[in-house]
């Protein structure tokens, strides 16, 4: 190589080093943002096994000690815009379109009309728990053993008919309308005599498995509030294909599936799960309740994470703290042993109405989502931070009156004060969720940014009802290096009164423009805080990018 | 190295990274992935999630201390003072018959208990039960102080029973709104000097007058049924509502025709909530009467007797008795947790010869508090201070006082 050629190269190369990115420097935005799909599904997970987990060293680690990353960090899964794509846990339904009545009342359901009349039972209930129940088919399914459609099928006590059904109902239809995976679910009226045991059906005692008998069947009949008619209404919940992997926890990731990037404590639609847990008092929104499904697709398996047992929703718990506290707290406890009880829990004071049994203890006027508090501490829900809360409140604000009525009314209840009562009580619930959180952050959302330059955006809260509208919002454009993740301001700031503004004419060049935002009223000091939403020039006009809360 | 090696070397290092470099936000999660694919491993728990787990899953538990078949671990079932009787049981039982039987051993105090029952449970579809069985147990160190009020500490005695006991019983399946249990044993006590060093033996310090029935052993057929109404809200440990038995026993000296006599008692429980359940007032009443027959003698082993954790906590076990007793527990329960209630406590009661003679005046009486340790209501440890005329003392039970 002659010096003049190696100077060149050497040259090219310096060149090269001087314009290359770095090995740290990211650019902020990738052609591909915002993604709405999470491709968590593409690596085979088959190896996964089930995981051991103890109830009792989940409730005393996380009531007495500090499990997970507790940083106070944005939530890991969200894209640019500041919202969760689909994946294994989740996907967007009532938070990002329009769901018509009719999809929300029918939820997860595979069939429209559930007649199953005639049951087999195969085995026992196979959890612990307050409601008696058991596992069976449809006595017409005659298909292999192993193909066979098995549901779980779960009455209420005695002493409380329709309860735990009711909510278990209420629970699935609404977590299926946030976005999360749930079973279908159906309320079912059961003939005792229509009902027979498998010869090789099962039932789990302390000396393992034996044959379940028909004293079994008695015992669990005996303990079941019995309609009028002779029957037991039970909800029949399916099982979904793929193979049980036990549930997965609020915390880490599982170190068995190579898909679980993400850890649970900073998944949004985990730490957000407080707030829907708030809104419909689901105290006990525990690891343990859940459900992680091995589940075969594209040649690969995957794990598809499941929200179950809702039957202690709405205050149907016999907790009668429930959602207003721990199960163990330091110092009201030491309060109370000190002062004889005569200290009294502010939530001690709440007055609940004469209703039917098949009300829990859930009230509207005493709720108040900011202190809400599930059976135990949660690492997930304590990471919560207020854009994780403003994410899910504007999900709780997109259920209309009517969507929450058509929830309701499929927990059938006999007594239509039930119906309405708690049809209410969640009216209200919502209203308040969505006032604390809304009003957290500023929340300005939905911008858009026409080709003409004319920038449009909402006010979430505004929207909701959950706030009067403010005073106006300052806008000041800026022009967006990608590369360096840098900006530079453009023009003065600009105050407008509703939630329109027009972008200067020195950025229409620009591949990246930035708005910042901040809004003012008296009452909402978060509001203050600005927001940034990015666009990117394209073909015919501009794509908001990213926004930053 | 010369200058273009260099650049060479340069350009390598550069275009390296930027050919492993994800171009897409897609691309960075799923190059994640793939090196978490490279060592994935199971879900390991640490010692002490998998023990637990291992309890839980496992029962471990419920086949420790009650499993419905085989081989368990039999706590406690003798009467109080006697230490913390163990020993294995063995069970059998299916949709129609429970068979089991046990022995257990109080290593310090020297009681110990065989027996065995055979139940069928079923009867009448589901609504009735019938039950035999037998046991042999030896009570060693069983404390008696005299009858009557007036009896003091410092005449603290004890005495042996041995007896073996033959029963068949059978009534309406438990758990219903009313039960009605009807009995009938066989029982052989026998009585012997007392074993504990710390008190004198009973016939060292009183006479056959002063304690009825003092070593003139006899057999006793005793008949009887309770009835009771159970309009509590949760067996183990009711928040509302009460549970009210009455028992009347007839018991027949089948030897001597000496020491015949009938029994009977009352026992009543009320629980009412304040402010929501979350604490709530508890109230036991109890009478209990036993009556000779013209010219018999109830014997003293078996008079009614009045102190200890399940009475008036502060007095020492049966540290009176006389044919009649009545007794009352007041308590004031308060929730501290999901796990913890507190309770402060009164206790009085009192023993007589005769319904009548039961005073007022004579009442013997304890207040005192304490924390109970369990969960859903039901009690599974009690701690308890409480004070009294004889002084404070401090009570451990791993139940309910009622």
């Amino acid at each position: 190589m002659s010096s003049s050629l190696r100077i060149a190269a050497a040259a090219v190369a310096l060149a090269l080093l001087m314009v290359a990115p770095g090995r740290g420097a990211a650019q902020r935005f990738y052609p591909d943002d915002p993604l709405w799909t999470d491709a968590d599904r593409a690596f085979d997970a088959s190896g996964a096994a089930k995981a051991e987990v103890s109830e009792a060293y989940d409730f005393v680690m996380k009531s007495f000690g500090k499990v997970g990353d507790r940083r106070d960090i944005r939530a890991l899964n969200v894209n640019t815009l500041d919202e969760v794509p689909d994946s294994s846990w989740f996907t967007n339904r009532i938070g990002r379109r329009q769901m018509p009545l009719d999809e929300i009342r029918t939820g997860p359901d595979t069939f429209k009309n559930f007649d199953v009349t005639d049951w087999v039972i195969v085995q026992d209930k196979g959890a612990p728990g307050f409601q008696p129940g058991f596992r069976a088919y449809d006595a017409r399914d005659k298909r292999p053993k192993d193909e066979r459609q098995v549901y779980q099928l779960e009455g209420d006590t005695e002493d409380y008919p329709e309860l735990a059904s009711g909510v278990e109902m209420i629970g699935t239809l609404f977590y299926h309308a946030f976005g999360y995976n749930v079973v279908d679910t159906y309320v079912v009226n059961v003939d005792p005599k229509r009902i027979t045991i498998a010869p090789d059906a099962t039932f789990e005692d302390p000396n393992g498995d034996r044959r379940f008998r028909k004293d079994d069947l008695e015992e669990i009949l005996e303990m079941l509030a019995r309609n009028p008619d002779g029957t037991y209404r039970m909800t029949a919940s399916r099982f979904v294909e793929g193979r049980p992997l036990e549930s997965f926890e609020y915390v880490g990731t599982r170190p068995d599936d190579p898909n679980d990037i993400y850890a649970h404590e900073h998944r949004r639609e985990l730490r957000a799960n407080r707030v829907f847990a708030a809104w419909l008092n689901h105290d006990d929104s525990r690891g343990v309740n859940s459900l992680d499904m091995l589940v075969p697709g594209d040649g690969r398996k995957w794990i598809k994470h499941y929200m179950f047992d809702f039957g202690s929703l709405l205050g149907s718990s016999p907790r009668p703290w429930s959602g207003e506290g721990y199960m163990y707290e330091g110092p009201p406890t030491w309060k109370a042993l000190v002062t004889f009880g005569f200290w009294m829990r502010p939530w001690e004071r709440i007055p609940y109405p004469d209703l039917p049994v098949s009300v829990g203890r859930v009230e509207a006027d005493a709720f108040n989502p900011l202190t809400w508090k599930p059976e135990y501490p949660n690492p997930a829900f304590d990471n919560m931070r207020p854009d994780d809360a403003f994410w899910a409140a504007r999900i709780v604000a997109a259920f209309s009156d009517e969507a929450v009525g058509a929830i309701v009314a499929r927990a059938k209840y006999t007594d239509p004060r039930a119906t309405s009562y708690i049809t209410q009580a969640l009216i209200k619930r919502r209203d308040k969720v969505a006032k604390a959180w809304l009003n957290a952050v500023n929340p300005v959302v939905d911008f858009e940014l026409s080709a003409t330059g004319e920038l449009t955006f909402q006010n979430a809260a505004v929207r909701a009802g959950a706030s009067t509208p403010g005073t106006g919002y300052k806008v000041q454009w800026g022009s967006f290096d990608n590369v360096t993740d840098s900006q530079r301001a453009v023009g003065g700031e600009e105050t407008v009164t509703a939630g329109r503004a027009r972008m200067p004419a020195a950025l229409d060049a620009s591949q990246f423009v930035v708005v910042t935002i901040t809004a003012n009223h008296s009452e909402h000091p978060a509001w203050n805080q600005p927001v940034r939403a990015y666009f990117r020039k394209q073909a015919g006009g501009w794509q908001t990018v990213g926004i930053d809360r | 190295m010369n200058s273009g090696r260099c650049a060479v070397l340069i350009l390598a290092v550069l275009l390296s990274p930027l050919a492993a470099a994800a171009q897409t936000r897609a691309e960075i999660a799923q190059q994640e992935r793939a090196q978490k694919a490279k060592a994935l491993h199971p879900y390991k728990p640490d010692k002490v999630e998998r023990v637990l787990f291992v309890v839980e899953d496992k029962y471990i538990v419920q086949r420790i201390f009650n499993p419905p078949n085989g081989l368990f671990l039999r706590v406690g079932g003798l009467p109080q003072g006697s230490g913390l009787p163990l020993g294995p049981g063995y069970r059998f039982s299916n949709d129609k018959v429970n068979v089991f039987g046990y022995g257990v051993l109080a290593p310090v105090s020297g009681y110990w208990d065989v027996g065995t029952e055979v139940w069928f449970n079923h009867l009448f579809n589901h609504n009735a039960f019938i039950a035999a069985g037998a046991r042999r147990q030896d009570l060693p160190q069983e404390d008696f102080f005299g009858i009557g009020i007036d009896s003091t500490e410092v005449q603290q005695t004890n005495f042996a029973l041995k007896q073996s006991i033959f029963h068949v019983r059978g009534g309406n399946t438990p758990g219903d709104l009313f039960q009605l249990v009807g009995r009938v044993s066989y029982e052989t006590p026998r009585q012997r000097t007392g074993e504990d060093d710390g008190s004198p033996s009973i016939e060292q310090v009183f006479t056959p007058a002063q304690a009825p029935g003092l070593f003139e052993d006899t057999d006793f057929l005793r008949t009887g049924a309770a009835f009771t109404i159970d309009l509590s809200d949760f067996p183990l440990g009711p928040r509302v509502g009460g549970l009210y038995t009455f028992t009347y026993e007839k018991f027949s000296d089948r030897k001597l025709d000496r020491f015949s006599f009938s029994q009977w008692a009352v026992d009543l429980r009320q629980f009412v909530p304040i402010v929501d359940g979350a604490r709530g007032i508890a109230v036991r009443l109890v009478a209990t009467g036993a009556t000779p027959d013209t010219g018999n003698e109830v014997p003293y082993y078996y008079m009614p007797t009045l102190g200890g954790a399940y009475m008036v906590r502060e007095l020492a076990n049966y540290r009176f008795r006389d044919r009649h007793v009545a007794f009352t527990n007041i308590e004031y329960r308060y929730e501290l947790n999901a796990f913890m209630t507190g309770v402060a406590f009164y206790d009085a009661g009192t023993v007589a010869p005769t319904m009548k003679a039961l005073s007022l005046r004579n009442l013997q009486w304890d207040y005192g508090f304490g924390v109970r340790f369990g969960f859903m209501g039901a009690t599974t440890m009690r701690t308890e201070l409480a004070f009294g005329r004889e002084g404070m003392r401090f009570v451990f039970k791993f139940s309910d006082v009622f």
